[in-house]
């Protein structure tokens, strides 16, 4: 079988800034990539760089072994501020490029916008516009958009960061939901135990390099380079912490 | 009341062109403001250029140039045409700037969502930043629209008989100024009042 997406030798500078040093990765379909690491260790920036986002200094990335390039289809992207479009109810927002950009007649369009939106758990609220919606229903018509699109790809870049744990459950339940029906999926986030049961991979990121890429059971049981060791031991320290106050 | 009743019907017949040259100048400056508006936020020079004549030259001034000079270029505007377009040619560099600021309010983040969407650089100016952008300007565009109808009376240095001269020719025909400049602003009171209502109207 071969990879979905290819990223090879991935490198972006800034200035003197390295921010994405020669990064290499292969993702088969259906794998869930878990992508975890400390604040400013350039998660958010490989996956900007992977949908073509941010300009890359060096590399490529392939998907089915062509070079990716943004609003081909092949990459679709959930933002960690949702990045709805306010003046568009939520059944528009998930048709809008449908009728744009696949051109398909806006009764088409709707209809597969409200299955879109049915799959997120969201079926009645197709009318709404964002700003009647909560931050959980936001980000899951966000997922809906993305997803009606029918990316090879796609790229969670720390989804819940916006939201409260209440609402953050809603949406990694529906993210779960996904990475269990077979969507190849790369998951930036800081909920520990999620990335643990979602991922089949994830990849430790510091400075910009990957310090290491194994299976979760690897990564959390105790068998992870010392620098991953520290910072898990950091996290969970503090959610000890949470638990005991 | 005679006075009222001999001078109104003249003076609404005179704010009939009020409006319709306003209306063409504020449809012609939101129109070109929309480029013009992306070329500054691009420093384009020409838009750039553009702006800087159009808001530091006096709109009578412009008026005269575009009526008084063209001729001697070989270019001669029947009157009408030229108070039109001068008003919205003036009305778009404001406009632009206006439109600019609304873009600057537009988050990055749903421009970016559309462009991996796939949607193609005239789709989100249309469908994502201008609609986005209008919902927060409209008050400054209401406000310039305003502006427009006001200034619309220079026009009259080009013999258009709009509001404010058909008000002069009245108060000097009948020696009666107050009642006929009193009428003049509560005539532009009301179109004013009616152009932020409706505009107000059309938001909700």
């Amino acid at each position: 079988m071969n990879p979905v997406l290819q990223v090879r030798a991935l490198e972006r500078r800034v200035g003197d800034v390295e921010i994405l040093r020669r990064i290499s990765l292969d993702v088969m379909p259906g794998e869930a990539i878990g992508v975890i690491g400390p604040s400013g260790s350039g998660k958010s920036s490989l996956l900007r760089c992977i949908a073509g986002l941010d300009p890359i200094s060096g590399g490529e990335v392939l998907v089915e072994g062509k070079s990716a390039r943004p609003g081909d289809g092949a990459i679709g992207m959930v933002f960690q501020q949702f990045n709805l479009w306010p003046h568009l109810t939520a059944r528009d927002n998930v048709a809008l490029a449908l009728k744009l950009v696949r051109g398909m007649a806006a009764k088409d369009a709707d209809a597969k916008a409200e299955a879109a939106l049915a799959k997120v758990g969201l079926g009645a609220l197709g009318g709404r516009k964002p700003a009647a919606l909560s931050g959980g229903q936001q980000q899951r018509v966000a997922i809906a958009r993305t997803l009606a699109m029918e990316p090879r790809v796609l790229l969670f870049d720390e989804p819940t960061a916006a939201l409260d744990p209440e609402l953050t459950t809603e949406v990694l339940d529906v993210i779960r939901a996904l990475a269990a029906s077979g969507v190849t999926m790369l998951v930036v986030s800081h909920e520990m135990g999620f990335v643990a049961s979602l991922s089949t991979r994830v990849v430790f990121l510091d400075h910009g390099v990957v310090v290491q890429a194994a299976p979760p059971a690897e990564v959390f049981g105790g068998g992870g380079e010392p620098r991953v060791k520290t910072f898990l031991k950091t996290y969970l320290d503090r959610v000890a912490w949470t638990k005991d106050a | 009341m005679d006075f009222i009743a001999e001078a109104l019907p003249p003076m609404l017949w005179a704010a009939g062109n009020t409006v319709w040259i306003s209306a063409v100048g504020i449809a012609l400056g939101l129109v070109l403001g929309v480029p013009i508006a992306v070329g500054c936020e691009a420093r384009r020079a020409w838009a750039l250029t553009y702006v800087s004549f159009f808001r530091g030259v006096p709109l009578l001034i412009q008026l005269m140039l575009a009526y008084y000079a063209l001729p001697f270029l070989g270019i001669d505007l029947p009157a009408w045409f030229a108070a039109t377009a001068t008003l919205g040619l003036c009305c778009a560099a404001y406009m632009a700037e206006i439109i600019r600021g609304g873009f600057a309010l537009v988050q990055k983040g749903g421009l970016e969502a559309a462009r991996l969407l796939g949607l193609t650089p005239r789709q989100i100016l249309l469908r994502i930043r201008l609609p986005i952008a209008i919902q927060a300007m409209r008050p400054a565009v209401i406000n310039e629209a305003i502006l427009i109808v006001k200034a619309s009376s220079l026009v009259s240095v080009v013999g258009i008989l709009e509001l404010t001269r058909s008000s002069q020719a009245i108060a000097s025909s009948t020696f009666e100024p107050l009642p006929a400049y009193a009428l003049c602003g509560a005539i532009y009171l009301a179109m004013n009042l009616l152009l932020t209502l409706l505009a107000r109207g059309k938001a909700a």
